[in-house]
């Protein structure tokens, strides 16, 4: 345990040191939900309504998938471990004692962590703001949990594709090509439920839901802690599953590597 | 001249090749560059499943605007992959042998990498605008005039955007670091992807139309296409293409004195 505490650690030190990323993070992001905001802004005073959702509580949905990519967008796990395994250096660790999810999650763990610092504090002053009255510490601590559940889906298919180097030699399509999907079935862009029934019935069928939109709807604080825990239930099973799979891929993956690169 | 054309032409090959050493990743790109283009429309999509203008465009309309910014980005990704080789040149060092080459820095930093994937931007972009321009009912010469307006102003488009990318990437000059400063410059011209009208406030519109003239790179071409021509607008258009890239070749000038050679 310590040897990955010590990468977390490292992890934690790389992401402080190159402070510029934060900071343009926050502009970008933040311009971001400034178009967003204005788009459902003119929409709302044309005397449109969008669905079920109130201006404020869109509002607020974005406030929440933006907190959310800043976090995971810290790591491009899929991106750093295919160019491992394409230019070799993925060999060092196989000879060393350590396990290359466990170190690839710590040093994720750790950009993740800086960033929780940076963020969380502006997040909770938001949300305290704009949710005084709905403000509860159970529900902030399920919306923690499932976001650990969302962050660990989010990382597994990241660790997937980059695995899926030992097979296809090159991944900066499918990598690019699953982002866009995450980013799409996650609510990122839209929140599921205003989705055409097609895409919400496809949405309901995959694991990327977890990442923003369960997450989202758990602080929203109005669904039912039955429903929210059935959500959690299938979003583990999904954890678990994907888990399996790629150990399978991982393991089929090294019988293909010849070390190109080395 | 047609050595500078050459040699852009000799990058954009290079650019296919290097891409087709992994022909199936550059297919999965393809798809992953159409998937991102059909999110967006899908997203129109459900914005007008709720409502039936946007901020006075009809769907239609708001198509023409969303594949008139796809066009401009299908562009600058083809041609100077949204000048990402500058900023890789900067961070590896490699500025340094581009320096020497009796060439304009200008144009080999910007030309050096391209994304041929992102030529299905370009496709499904103009075959966007050609499903919906016939909605409009224009007549025969209502469309030649108007098109051809546009296309000036999708030019001037193309550099606007260019000269924003130039100068934020020349930020790259100061802090190395590539990716975020990308992000910014993304994030900024993004902006300009629906009908700037959304922009109800006064203030935040004039930003939009004069400091970072985003106005300018999808809403007014779009706007000419389906109201007609006008002049003014053309005038501004054409005056503001050419500050910007002038501006931001001086930018790009102040930013290389800066240069530090890291990592080479």
């Amino acid at each position: 345990m310590k040897k990955y505490w010590i990468i977390f650690k490292n992890s934690l030190q790389i992401n402080f040191t190159y402070r510029f990323n934060f900071f343009a993070s926050i502009f970008y992001e933040g311009l971001s939900l400034v178009v967003f905001a204005y788009i459902w802004l003119s929409i709302y005073r044309g005397g449109g309504v969008m669905g079920d959702y109130t201006l404020s509580g869109l509002m607020f949905y974005y406030v929440v998938a933006v907190f959310i990519r800043l976090l995971i967008s810290g790591t491009d796990v899929g991106w750093t471990i295919g160019d491992e395994i394409r230019e070799g250096g993925i060999s060092i660790y196989l000879v060393a004692p350590i396990s290359y999810i466990k170190m690839h999650l710590a040093k994720s763990l750790g950009s993740i962590f800086a960033r929780l610092v940076v963020f969380l504090p502006i997040f909770l002053y938001i949300l305290f703001f704009v949710k005084k009255d709905k403000f509860n510490f159970l529900v902030m601590f399920v919306f923690f949990v499932s976001l650990s559940l969302g962050y660990m889906i989010n990382f597994v298919i990241g660790y997937l594709v980059g695995i899926s180097t030992f097979y296809f030699g090159f991944v900066m399509g499918l990598n690019f090509t699953t982002q866009k999907i995450v980013q799409f079935f996650s609510g990122m862009m839209v929140p599921l439920g205003l989705l055409p029934l097609f895409w919400q019935k496809i949405a309901s069928f995959l694991p990327f839901r977890f990442i923003v939109y369960l997450p989202n709807r758990i602080i929203a604080n109005n669904t039912s802690y039955l429903e929210i825990g059935k959500e959690l239930m299938i979003g583990l099973i999904w954890l678990i599953g994907l888990l399996i799979f790629a150990k399978l891929v991982h393991k089929g993956g090294l019988k293909r590597f010849e070390g190109e690169g080395l | 001249m047609s050595r500078y054309f050459n040699i852009w032409l000799r990058q954009l090959k290079n650019g296919l090749s290097i891409r087709m050493i992994h022909p199936i990743n550059f297919f999965v790109m393809c798809i992953g560059v159409f998937l991102e283009m059909s999110i967006t429309f899908i997203f129109l999509q459900v914005i007008f499943k709720f409502v039936n203008n946007f901020s006075g465009w009809s769907h239609s309309e708001a198509m023409i605007v969303v594949a008139s910014y796809m066009i401009i980005e299908g562009l600058m990704w083809t041609t100077v992959s949204m000048l990402g080789g500058l900023s890789r040149n900067v961070r590896t060092g490699f500025l340094d042998v581009l320096l020497v080459k009796p060439i304009n820095t200008q144009f080999i930093v910007s030309v050096w990498s391209s994304d041929p994937e992102d030529s299905v931007r370009l496709i499904t972009a103009i075959s966007i605008l050609f499903f919906n321009v016939p909605n409009l009912g224009l007549s025969n010469f209502q469309l030649v005039i108007n098109g051809l307006l546009y296309v000036v102003l999708m030019v001037d488009a193309y550099f606007i955007v260019y000269s924003i990318f130039l100068m934020v990437k020349s930020i790259n000059f100061w802090t190395v670091q590539g990716w975020s400063i990308h992000m910014i410059g993304e994030k900024i011209v993004q902006s300009s992807m629906y009908p700037v009208d959304i922009f109800f406030h006064k203030i935040v519109r004039v930003v939009f139309s004069t400091i970072i003239p985003l106005a300018f790179i999808a809403t007014i071409p779009a706007k000419i296409l389906i109201h007609g021509p006008r002049l003014d607008l053309a005038i501004y258009s054409i005056l503001i293409a050419l500050i910007f890239f002038y501006v931001s070749h001086k930018f790009f000038l102040f930013g290389l004195k800066r240069y530090e050679s890291a990592s080479s």
